[in-house]
């Protein structure tokens, strides 16, 4: 959960944050005019076939020789760790695969893999898999980069101050969405570093066979958020927005295909890319609106995040577009394509995103098989639950009223337009 | 979107980009647990005053080790040595690279050496021999071109066995690029505008050749963007603080393109032009970039065509029909080097015959063009051309880039 206090942007408080702070949607112009941007992104992207066949190679770039395999029973269950044995035969190199990642991450199994680490010689992590896979292996890279000590020491923000061990991520089809991001969350503390980013995503079809549906829309979905969250962000800027179109674009070429035909291994591939891309541009900003509603929904009422976010998005983004009038066209610009773009007049802009956005609802939700809610209602939720949802979500950081994050719930929920 | 089969893509420099993003330094240099920078530089940034301005802007907060102003351009294994010298003698702990290739690479030699504690870099050659993290280095680019502030290879010279030793290795890549506007203020009007071009050419050629991928695509796209908002206007305005700021960032924006992407035959050609004829790089991507669009033409123009938006913007793109944008980018290209070429009073050059040394005299004739197209075909980039290029078509293209008359499509080959 991102509930800790200390969360990125109050602790991260430069110039922009404060005045962010006071004022969550003043024109970033007025902000960004005296300040200087960011964009850090550690990772290195190998995506496509056979992306796996090189992490031997890989590794030895990285001045390693001897990594621990951490997987998660589904993705053990699968099959699926096979693929990553082949890709070591001929490399020599001798690994340790650890199966027994548990739901969620806990600190018991990541001193219990820190013992193990330390005691066999180990000299880097690979994680296969979905969310809890990736956060113990963040979890464990912390321990073993440092001290013991330091999982309790260095919850929080920022509170990395070190490079740490060589780690390789590789993402499946039935992820959170966060694993490529700086985010960590163990047990109920989160950590935030862009430290905590793989040294390198690998993205392989062989692993993107039978996705779940759901869990990859829901995927889709959070990687959209983030992208198009991005691009309105105060501190964005064209390096940000670079991973989040690509990311985009993505998401428009693969998901229509991947939910016509779940065995497309290639689309639901590209859908591993977006979430990968999404949370390099997402880890150079902070959460934005759609996001934190999103996230306190999704953990209320036990539904992936995703799917919140991607049922709350137009309405939240229709909220932000009409708080900001440069917001439409950033929006616009993300997810039109060329020719789109060039033939639109500006006053349209506002309802291509949604309706475009809403396209997108509207086929998942037509699915014969798995079909995904388009509405709040449509979900376990109940209407008189959206103000604890909207308090949770500001206590978790976000910047809003409270009477303003219940009308776009409320709108989310009925599927209407905000009026 | 094109997705290729398999593709990789990586840029682990931390970008830092604004009016003042030369006061973020101490900062950054603080997250790489580094206080006591080495500043390495030439006489010309140097005698440009910008050192000062770096210097001013830090010198508060972190305690500089040295600043070495001597690095020349055809800098070495000894000036490295030397340099590594300095560096251990004062206690340094991060390098700060203010300049250009040859200051940068001379950077990245030094920083091998004082990070591996090498007494022969020769170990270190080739590709990923370097496997470790090497000290923190921050680089400032001077011009807004080459994007070498993003790229992962460095050329060392040793003068006294005679030879060049190329490294690569994403651990050459510095940690932290910073882009300030007040960088590049000072720089000459046809300097900008050759090294605006440069970037221009690695920003298309990254988009348009065979090794293209969803994120240099967008970085390129971006690129292409902000290089052709403002090159023409910061040539005829030089003062122009935000054009310039701006220009920075699309010069870094296409170096991580083509760095993750490839270029090509413009940089095939460009490379032997200047190894045969020493024509200044710049120089020769402007002149041969819509040739390279020409040649490979029949294989990509669907490619060139997308170029349209960020180079003309979106009326243009909207009003010309799709079966004659790709047309209409070779045109423009044509036009902003024409347009360069009259802001600059001709010191832009649009074609080869009108390249000039200081005495007046062509730096390129045509009896140098077998020479060229030999070389040509001996480098890598020419690997990543959408067409096989050979010594006939480079022959041809030679001819008509010397001349500054479009190519006959008709006489080239299509593979």
């Amino acid at each position: 959960m991102l509930n800790t206090k200390n969360h990125s942007w109050t602790i991260r408080l430069n110039n922009n944050d404060m005045a962010l702070k006071k004022n969550p949607y003043q024109t970033k112009e007025k902000v960004m005019q005296e300040s200087t941007i960011e964009f850090f992104c550690p990772v290195k992207t190998n995506a496509g076939k056979k992306a796996l066949d090189h992490i031997p190679i890989e590794l030895k770039a990285l001045d390693a020789e001897r990594p621990i395999v951490i997987t998660d029973q589904h993705t053990a269950d699968k099959g699926l760790s096979k693929h990553l044995i082949n890709a070591f035969k001929d490399s020599g190199m001798k690994f340790g695969l650890f199966e027994g990642v548990p739901k969620t991450a806990d600190v018991k199994t990541i001193r219990e893999l820190s013992q193990k680490f330390l005691y066999k010689g180990f000299d880097s992590i690979i994680a296969l898999g979905a969310g809890a896979a990736m956060d113990i292996a963040k979890g464990l890279n912390i321990v073993v980069s440092g001290k013991p000590d330091d999982l309790n020491l260095l919850a929080g923000v920022n509170k990395i101050n070190h490079r740490l061990l060589p780690f390789i991520a590789i993402p499946t089809a039935w992820g959170n969405g966060f694993e490529i991001t700086r985010y960590a969350f163990v047990e109920n503390k989160a950590y935030t570093s862009p430290f905590l980013m793989p040294d390198l995503v690998v993205i392989d079809p062989v692993l993107y066979k039978s996705p779940d549906t759901k869990l990859m829309a829901s995927t889709a979905m959070l990687a959209l958020t983030h992208s198009l969250e991005a691009c309105i962000h105060p501190n964005g800027n064209e390096f940000i927005n670079a991973y989040a179109y690509a990311a985009i674009q993505h998401i428009k070429d693969c998901l229509p295909k991947a939910l016509k035909n779940p065995k497309n291994k290639q689309a639901n591939m590209g859908i591993g890319n977006a979430s990968s891309m999404a949370g390099c541009a997402f880890s150079n900003v902070s959460p934005g609106m759609v996001h934190r509603l999103g996230k306190a929904a999704g953990s209320m009422f036990n539904i992936p995040s995703g799917q919140c976010m991607g049922i709350i998005l137009p309405y939240g983004l229709e909220y932000q577009m009409d708080k900001n009038a440069s917001f439409a066209e950033k929006l616009f610009q993300a997810v039109a394509d060329l020719d789109t773009l060039a033939k639109t007049s500006k006053s349209n802009y506002k309802q291509k995103v949604i309706d475009d956005i809403k396209q997108m609802q509207t086929e998942m939700a037509s699915l014969k098989k798995n079909a995904i809610p388009k509405t709040l209602e449509q979900t376990e939720i109940s209407k008189n639950s959206l103000p604890a949802i909207a308090q949770k979500a500001i206590d978790n950081g976000l910047g809003m009223d409270k009477d303003e994050c219940i009308k776009i719930l409320t709108a989310a929920y009925e599927g209407k337009s905000i009026a | 979107m094109h997705i290729p089969g398999y593709f990789e893509f990586c840029c682990r420099v931390k970008t830092l980009a604004g009016h003042n993003a030369l006061e973020s330094i101490p900062d950054a240099l603080a997250q790489l647990n580094a206080s006591t920078p080495l500043i390495l530089t030439d006489k010309g940034v140097a005698g440009a005053g910008l050192i000062d301005i770096v210097t001013e802007a830090i010198k508060d907060k972190v305690n500089i080790g040295s600043i070495e102003d001597n690095i020349p351009p055809d800098s070495d294994l000894k000036v490295v040595n030397h340099l590594a010298g300095v560096y251990r003698e004062k206690k340094c702990d991060a390098i700060i690279a203010v300049g250009g290739g040859s200051v940068l690479d001379t950077a990245k030699g030094v920083n091998i050496v004082v990070s591996e504690d090498a007494d022969d870099l020769i170990k270190f050659c080739g590709a990923g021999a370097i496997k470790r993290p090497l000290n923190p280095l921050i680089a400032i680019p001077t011009t807004s071109g080459t994007g070498s502030e993003v790229t992962l290879v460095a050329v060392i010279a040793d003068h006294e066995k005679n030879r060049k030793m190329l490294f690569t290795s994403y651990f050459l890549l510095p940690d932290v690029a910073v882009l300030d506007s007040r960088m590049t203020l000072t720089l000459p009007p046809f300097l900008t505008s050759s090294t605006g071009m440069d970037a221009m050419t690695h920003a298309i050629e990254a988009y348009t050749c065979l090794a293209k991928n969803p994120l240099s695509d967008t970085h390129a796209m971006a690129a292409i963007e902000l290089l052709s908002n403002n090159l023409l206007n910061v040539v005829k305005n030089p003062d122009d603080k935000d054009g310039r700021l701006a220009l920075a960032k699309g010069a870094n924006l296409a170096g991580i393109a083509f760095s993750n992407s490839m270029v090509g035959m413009v940089h095939t050609l460009g490379h032997s032009i200047g190894s045969v004829c020493h024509v200044p790089h710049g120089t020769c991507m402007s002149i041969l970039l819509p040739y390279g669009l020409e040649y490979n033409y029949h294989k990509n123009a669907d490619f060139i065509a997308d170029v349209l938006y960020p180079l003309a913007g979106p009326e243009t793109y909207a009003k010309t029909p799709q079966n004659q944008r790709a047309e209409k980018v070779i045109t423009h290209v044509r036009k902003m080097n024409q347009d360069l070429y009259d802001a600059t009073n001709g010191r832009h050059a649009r074609c080869f015959k009108e390249v000039l040394n200081r005495d007046g005299q062509q730096m390129v004739t045509p009896d140098s063009f077998t020479k060229i197209s030999q070389t040509a075909l001996g480098d890598g980039s020419i690997f990543y051309n959408p067409e096989e290029l050979d010594f006939v078509d480079c022959m041809i293209v030679m001819a008509a880039a010397w001349e500054g008359v479009p190519l006959n499509r008709n006489k080239i080959k299509k593979g």
